[in-house]
């Protein structure tokens, strides 16, 4: 109480500026004049008692000073007085702190920007009440957790042997033509159990949730709206409740509307937030054949994450005895974090450029640290004056602090400005498949890591020079007339320290860029098995009840292919359902000789020129005709590596196999054409879409386009209008949905490397260059430093060459050390980028060797100019500047 | 000659309290010359040290100043002590018994009381 009292009338003191001066003045003076009085009673001469007087009170400056001390806060009041000095100090040497402010700045801004985009797609915690009790079902295996896809029987029973979760929903995907008014849509649907928004901790915005008696049987016809579609479609019509819209042509109510900002789905078909969901009862017949239900769970309060864990594992065993051949052998049942689901594809890239950029952060810090030693050597006469007036050696380290700290503050704020011009740039960069994208922004949280960063790196930095203080160095140099004494060994040492560790960080970053472009170019140059140019995709959506049959559906594809060929500069077309190539597509089990083989294959759905279309090379037998109709008999083309894994050293040429529920006689072999560039190609069965069974037919098109593509002679993208209005003139009601060049396609397939590699390389360029500027500026300093030196060498007869050599060789031995670190730290670090690389090894001996290459050149150009301004050093004058 | 004592400033300051509770209002040379008295010259190596005492006492709110007219009528400051300095000095008082009574008890002590 006593204290905080005390502390407050200092803190007011101190506010209003507040000095006793006066007042103690007056009072000293009182005290000296009854004082005297005594004395003079005491019989003393008048001089004499004013004396003793002023004895016996003691210094007045001391006591001022202690009263003044008691009066006010005098911690703030130097703190203060430290930061206008430092102030003062910057202003006064503006090259310098504009090349410190500028190099922390970029350092800074980088590692907020991507801190940012880190904490936003990995940490931030989903924006639903207790966001960390949603769990997603998973199967673990000794090869890692992913997320594991059950039928609706299978959720049905985990739900009830599983007590952990308070609320177990199922979800799946799949596409609409989304018809409200006048206005068709294709829209991506959501269809999820009754308990979906529960887990989830969501109330609707307008109307209400699903009732679990609209998830039971067949399911009822009602929808809720997502906030977008309720915008978009309706202009946010507050009287939509009850209204009906539209799904691929059958009514559906629409019970609600909710929030904005709900989590996008990551789904690797349909990408994207969700505008519509519906009861997953109404396709629980049909996503139950396809395993395609995901299970989303909140655990119940009161239990933890590791028990819920134990009951779903428990469950395996049972789970493996009521659905055979669902589980491999090896695998169990698990939960993950639904955050962490959300973002694990891109979890490991983002915490390498993390780590990326807070090397960049590091070498900025040791050049700024160098630029501080430098300045702390000009300034050692300033200090020793201070330190002989009486200044404490505490009270200097903490100025030298208080000037570091505030210029990493002045660079926090300039950061924040490049952050956010970053961070734009950043996102619009990345590929539209990063989850969470929406949910990047400044926030608290990054200002608050800016600032711990901005504090962090100005200790870091201001402590270099303010140990040399310590070390009591600067006392010496009071006694020393000039400063040309070069400057000592153990700062020498520092400053080599620090251009060894920035020519480490620098090759490893540079080894990780070099990498990542390799892999890129591996990436882009692998031969996808079919010739991408000049050829387009246009995704079609046919809805309405007139496509009620394989054969009417058959009859619509003939049709468009033969106008879009009759087009001019039209070389060939043909409809592929089910997946184009370099995208993922349908997978399927195949049965040959009642052998089921395992992992499933590829099947598309395709019409006679497709081959000939996408120049997909025909092996042996013979491609599809539009003779193999629905009343022709079943038959199939394999690709290479399918005709190698299901008939192994036979000719596949008149077997038979089965899938799709049907049985298929093989009549050619195609060449194998990738779903993934970076993996090896996937074995896939090819049928005629005349001869596809409806029913599943009609399943697939709810998750997978199809596509018409088409050859041109020319542009493929100029004719895309005209290809569109000939498919729209044939059924007006069709959707039309992405329209892309497969070129686009290969881009878009490569375009999350690309960004990783983009910023890795930004990354480890600005490392190179600030490491480049550090040498530069360690290497200039001891030139100048030593021109009286080098006046002597000549003197003695050393020739221009030998001091530009001594120089450089310094500068190389600077650097070898360095690469030397540097080639350590990357083959340790190497597996930490495995994962993200192909083609390439991650201590591939080549790249290391032409990373340390650029690196030791970057260093000898670096130290160029120094060693010419000391070659051209005139020896006379140097000496004579004694 | 014997070197003064420096008094520690929390002595100083108890005695400025029960300086206060004895004589009342009193100005600084008062207080100080009073010390003095009482502990016979040896106290205080400079008078002016008691004047940071009495702000900070005064900032704790121990006591009160206000201007008034002295005995030969200067204006002087006068210091008095406040209810939360009543207090104050009663509980130091206590704590300052105590200590001096273990003290007193450890010196009188001898070797064969503790074998």
């Amino acid at each position: 109480m006593r204290v905080l009292r005390r502390l407050f009338s200092r803190l007011v003191n101190f506010m209003a500026n507040r000095r006793g001066d006066e007042r103690l003045h007056e009072e000293l003076e009182q005290h000296l004049a009854m004082q005297t009085e005594e004395n003079l009673r005491a019989g003393m001469a008048p001089a004499e008692a004013h004396r003793q007087a002023v004895l016996k009170f003691g210094g007045a400056e001391t006591i001022r000073e202690q009263f003044h001390a008691e009066e006010g806060l005098p911690l703030i009041e130097n703190l203060l007085q430290d930061v206008r000095y430092a102030l003062r100090q910057l202003r006064k040497s503006s090259g310098f702190t504009m090349t410190a402010l500028l190099t922390l700045a970029l350092g800074i801004g980088a590692n907020t920007a991507v801190f940012s985009i880190v904490y936003g797609v990995l940490f931030r915690p989903l924006p639903y009440p207790h966001p960390q009790q949603i769990v997603q079902l998973t199967e673990s295996s000794p090869r890692g957790a992913d997320e594991e896809d059950v039928t609706y029987q299978e959720l049905q029973f985990l739900k009830q042997r599983i007590s952990a979760f308070q609320f177990l929903a199922g979800y799946t995907v799949q596409g609409y033509n989304l018809g409200a008014g006048n206005k068709t849509e294709r829209v991506k649907g959501l269809p999820v159990s009754a308990d979906y928004f529960r887990v989830l901790g969501i109330k609707p915005l307008l109307g209400r949730d699903f009732l679990p008696e609209e998830d039971r049987g067949a399911g009822a016809r009602v929808a809720i709206l997502s906030y977008g579609t309720w915008k978009r479609q309706t202009g946010g019509d507050p009287e939509i409740i009850h209204r009906t819209i539209t799904l691929d042509g059958e009514p559906f109510s629409v019970i609600g509307v909710m929030p904005p900002g709900l989590e996008a789905t990551v789904d690797p078909i349909l990408p994207g937030a969700t505008d519509v969901w519906t009861p997953l009862a109404l396709v629980a017949r049909t996503a139950a054949q396809g395993e395609n239900v995901a299970v989303l769970g909140r655990i119940r309060a009161g239990i933890s994450f590791p028990q819920a864990r134990a009951q779903v594992n428990g469950a395996t065993t049972e789970f493996r005895e009521t659905f055979p051949n669902e589980l491999g052998p090896t695998t169990t049942l698990s939960i993950q974090s639904y955050r962490a689901m959300l973002s694990s594809d891109v979890r490991a890239i983002l915490l390498v450029l993390f780590g990326a950029v807070g090397f960049v952060l590091l070498i900025a810090c040791a050049n700024v640290a160098n630029l501080f030693l430098g300045r702390a050597a000009g300034r050692a006469r300033e200090f020793a004056v201070r330190a002989a007036l009486g200044a404490s050696h505490n009270r200097l380290v903490r100025q030298l602090l208080t000037e570091s700290i505030l210029l990493s503050a002045l660079a926090a704020l300039l950061a924040l400005l490049l952050a956010r011009m970053g961070m734009q740039s950043l996102v619009s960069l990345s590929p539209s498949d990063l989850p969470r994208a929406s949910e990047i922004h400044l926030d608290g949280w990054a200002l608050a890591f800016t600032l711990a960063l901005s504090v962090g790196t100005g200790i870091l930095f201001g402590l270099v020079p303010a140990f040399r203080i310590s070390s009591g160095e600067i006392y010496d140099k009071l006694g020393e007339v000039t400063a040309r004494v070069s400057s000592g060994r153990r700062q020498r040492r520092l400053r080599s320290a620090l251009v060894v560790s920035e020519v480490a960080l620098s090759l490893v970053l540079l080894t990780g860029a070099v990498l990542l472009i390799e892999t890129f170019w591996h990436v882009l140059s692998t031969d996808p098995g079919f010739n991408p140019s000049r050829v387009l995709s246009i995704e079609i959506y046919l809805s309405g009840s007139h496509y009620d049959s394989t054969s009417a559906v058959a009859r619509y594809y003939d049709q468009a292919v033969q106008q879009v060929e009759a087009l001019p500069g039209v070389q060939s077309a043909a409809v592929v359902a089910d997946g184009i190539p370099l995208q993922r597509g349908l997978n399927m089990g195949v049965v040959v000789h009642g052998k089921y083989d395992w992992p499933t294959f590829g099947l598309r759905s395709i019409q006679a020129d497709y081959f000939q279309t996408l120049r997909v090379p025909l092996v042996s037998g013979r491609a599809f005709t539009p003779a193999d109709n629905e009343q022709a008999p079943h038959v199939v083309v394999i690709s290479e590596s399918a005709a190698r894994m299901l008939f192994p050293g036979r000719n596949p040429q008149g077997e038979l196999l089965h899938t799709a529920g049907l049985d298929w006689q093989v009549v050619g072999v195609s060449g194998d054409v990738k779903s993934y560039l970076d993996r090896p190609a996937q074995p896939t069965i090819y049928v005629p879409l005349a001869q596809m069974p409806f029913p599943l037919m009609r399943m697939l098109a709810n998750w997978f386009a199809t596509d018409i593509v088409v050859r041109s002679s020319a542009d493929p993208l100029a004719l895309s209008h005209s290809i569109e209005q000939q498919l729209q003139a044939i059924d007006p009601s069709i959707g039309i949905g992405h329209i892309r060049s497969m070129e686009q396609v290969r881009s878009a397939a490569v375009a999350s490397r690309q960004f990783n590699m983009t910023l890795l390389s930004v990354f480890a360029g600005l490392a190179l260059l600030l490491a480049a500027i550090g040498i530069y500026g360690v290497i200039a300093y001891s030139v100048t430093q030593r021109t009286h030196e080098i006046g002597v060498r000549m003197a003695l007869g050393a020739r221009r060459e030998d001091v530009a050599g001594m120089v450089l060789k310094d500068v190389g031995v600077l650097v070898g050390i360095g690469l030397v670190a540097g080639i350590a730290a990357s083959l340790l670090g190497a597996k930490i980028l495995g994962s993200l690389l192909f083609g390439v090894k991650p201590r591939d001996p080549l790249t290391l060797a032409a990373a340390s290459g650029v690196l030791l050149l970057t260093g000898l150009f670096a130290a160029w100019w120094p060693a010419r301004r000391a070659a051209r050093i005139e020896p006379m004058e140097a000496l004579r500047n004694e | 000659m014997k070197q003064k004592k420096d008094v520690q400033q929390g002595t100083l300051a108890l005695m400025v309290l029960k300086t206060l509770e004895v004589l009342g209002p009193l100005h600084g040379y008062g207080i100080a010359r009073r010390i003095e008295q009482i502990s016979g010259d040896l106290l205080f190596v400079n008078q002016g040290t008691l004047y940071p005492v009495l702000l900070r006492l005064e900032q704790e709110g121990a006591i009160a100043s206000e201007w008034g007219p002295s005995e030969n009528n200067r204006r002087a400051r006068f210091y008095r002590l406040t209810r939360a300095g009543h207090k104050l000095l009663e509980s130091e008082k206590r704590d300052w018994e105590q200590t001096a009574a273990i003290i007193a008890r450890f010196f009188e002590v001898k070797a064969e009381e503790l074998g």
